[in-house]
């Protein structure tokens, strides 16, 4: 909306809504092209008529642009409450090559990563965030055993910090810190306290951005962290800062 | 004009109804820190220092923007408020030079003295040391981008108070800084009045005068608000 109104394109903080308050100051509806071209079908044949397909809290159908390991990749539209399975295994074909999939990446870099045990969720909006992804404009990545989860988070955090605004310090800032804390895990240089400097940031990251942008950046590291913690664990060094940089003792603890 | 009561850290306090928790907060002898906020001139919303809890949402607000309503509960001074105020001084203190020994304002910054309210006493990011310009082109400023906040309290001065416009950010993310006019040298701009308000409005020693030296600067912020009175409610005896 500032970009229409021709300033500098950054957010402002919400309350008042657009709805109440967008460009120019007057109610203004901003959505994303699918939720406006739904409104025609639904006026045309009835609010009833939307209701009737998706689950009790989301309704009608959902676009996913499916990618990645999958054999058919492309736009898939289906009622929301399909199950991932269903998206990726039959519309989508499987992994190809005989891989295995892995886990699913949903909402983009705004999302969270789904693992394969999860696949049978259905798709729609509560059920994703509640395994702390997010439905987004509905990007479907699909990764297989060769995709490392780490890097898949230094990817997203890397998209994240170069496309933040810079107004807000926690998002312009923060992704910074939080690239270089996931870039010296997957160099193999962190320890255990940078994981959890990583958590603590992305925390304080996600509750006090000023948009979606920062608040959500965070998600694909909190979502790989929460189901492949072991990938990141595997790449840390053992034992203090000083040991793993060959620091010799200088003094022997007393007592 | 009505009057609201809402609850700040469990104690009533009585706002017009259009003021925001910032301003109510502060009638009612409760401070909130701030870092992009300065009287006289609009809010801006992303230092997010002001942060506070609403009850009843799990989303923090922040105070300068907020506007209060009636009944409402706030929380500005909780443990999980104080943590997050720390680490976005921290963030400051790793992203830019902000070296004090040798600042024009050491000892009238508002970096500084947030950096010693907020009780850090040590870094635990990791230092970014960026390679950032100082620009000496005008007669009677300087601004060192190592020190800036990118607050734009000097953007919003020039624009609101001057009506230049002079200052505005260019570039984004962690490469956005301020610039002067289309980029140019601030000793070259055609619309810089040499006003002084950015100076006067700048927390840190980034805008500065040439002359000062090390920890002599005292920002002279009052005056936007003294500014701002005198214009509109014709107040001119403070």
């Amino acid at each position: 909306m500032a970009s229409i109104m021709g300033q500098r394109g950054t957010p402002t903080p919400r309350p008042p809504y657009p709805a109440e308050h967008g460009l120019w100051g007057m109610p203004t509806l901003i959505n994303n092209v699918e939720t406006f071209a739904n409104v025609p079908a639904i006026i045309r044949r009835s609010a009833d008529w939307f209701a009737a397909i998706g689950t009790e809290k989301s309704k009608g159908t959902k676009v996913f642009c499916l990618t990645g390991k999958v054999v058919n990749t492309g736009l898939v539209e289906v009622p929301l409450g399909t199950s991932m399975r269903k998206i990726v295994q039959e519309i989508g074909g499987g992994a190809p090559d005989g891989g295995t999939i892995k886990a699913v990446q949903t909402g983009g870099p705004s999302g969270g990563c789904i693992p394969a045990e999860l696949l049978d969720t259905p798709v729609d909006y509560e059920s994703l965030v509640r395994l702390g992804s997010i439905m987004g404009s509905g990007g479907m990545i699909v990764m297989d055993q060769d995709n490392n989860m780490v890097d898949v988070a230094r990817f997203f955090m890397q998209f994240c910090m170069e496309e933040s605004c810079g107004k807000c310090i926690p998002c312009r800032a923060g992704t910074v810190q939080l690239h270089r804390l996931l870039t010296r895990i997957l160099d193999g240089v962190a320890g255990e306290e940078d994981v959890q400097q990583l958590e603590v940031l992305c925390e304080m990251v996600q509750h006090t951005s000023l948009c979606g942008l920062g608040q959500t950046a965070p998600n694909p590291t909190l979502s790989t962290l929460r189901y492949f913690r072991k990938e990141y664990e595997a790449l840390l060094k053992t034992g203090t800062p000083a040991q793993r940089m060959g620091l010799p003792l200088v003094a022997e603890p007393r007592g | 004009m009505s009057v609201v009561t809402l609850t700040i850290n469990g104690q009533l306090v009585s706002a017009r109804a259009d003021d925001t928790i910032l301003l109510a907060a502060r009638e009612g002898g409760v401070h909130i820190p701030t870092l992009c906020y300065v009287d006289g001139l609009s809010e801006h919303g992303g230092c997010r220092m002001c942060l506070v809890e609403i009850a009843g949402s799990s989303r923090l607000q922040p105070a300068c923007f907020m506007k209060v309503s009636e009944g409402m509960v706030v929380q500005t001074d909780t443990d999980r408020l104080r943590e997050y105020r720390r680490m976005i001084v921290e963030l400051l203190f790793a992203e830019g030079n902000h070296i004090c020994a040798v600042c024009v304002a050491n000892g009238a910054c508002e970096l500084q003295d947030m950096a010693i309210a907020v009780g850090m006493d040590h870094e635990r990011f990791e230092y970014l040391h960026p390679c950032r310009e100082v620009d000496l082109s005008h007669d009677r400023f300087g601004i060192d981008h190592n020190r800036c906040i990118l607050c734009t309290r000097c953007v919003r001065a020039c624009d609101e108070l001057e009506g230049a416009h002079t200052w505005d950010v260019a570039g984004r993310g962690s490469n956005a800084k301020v610039i002067t006019d289309l980029n140019q040298p601030w000793g070259e701009s055609p619309t810089c009045t040499s006003c002084g308000k950015c100076f006067m409005a700048c927390p840190t020693g980034a805008i500065f005068q040439k002359g000062d030296t090390v920890a002599e600067t005292k920002h002279p912020r009052a005056k936007l608000e003294f500014l701002v009175n005198a214009r509109e409610k014709k107040q001119w005896n403070v």
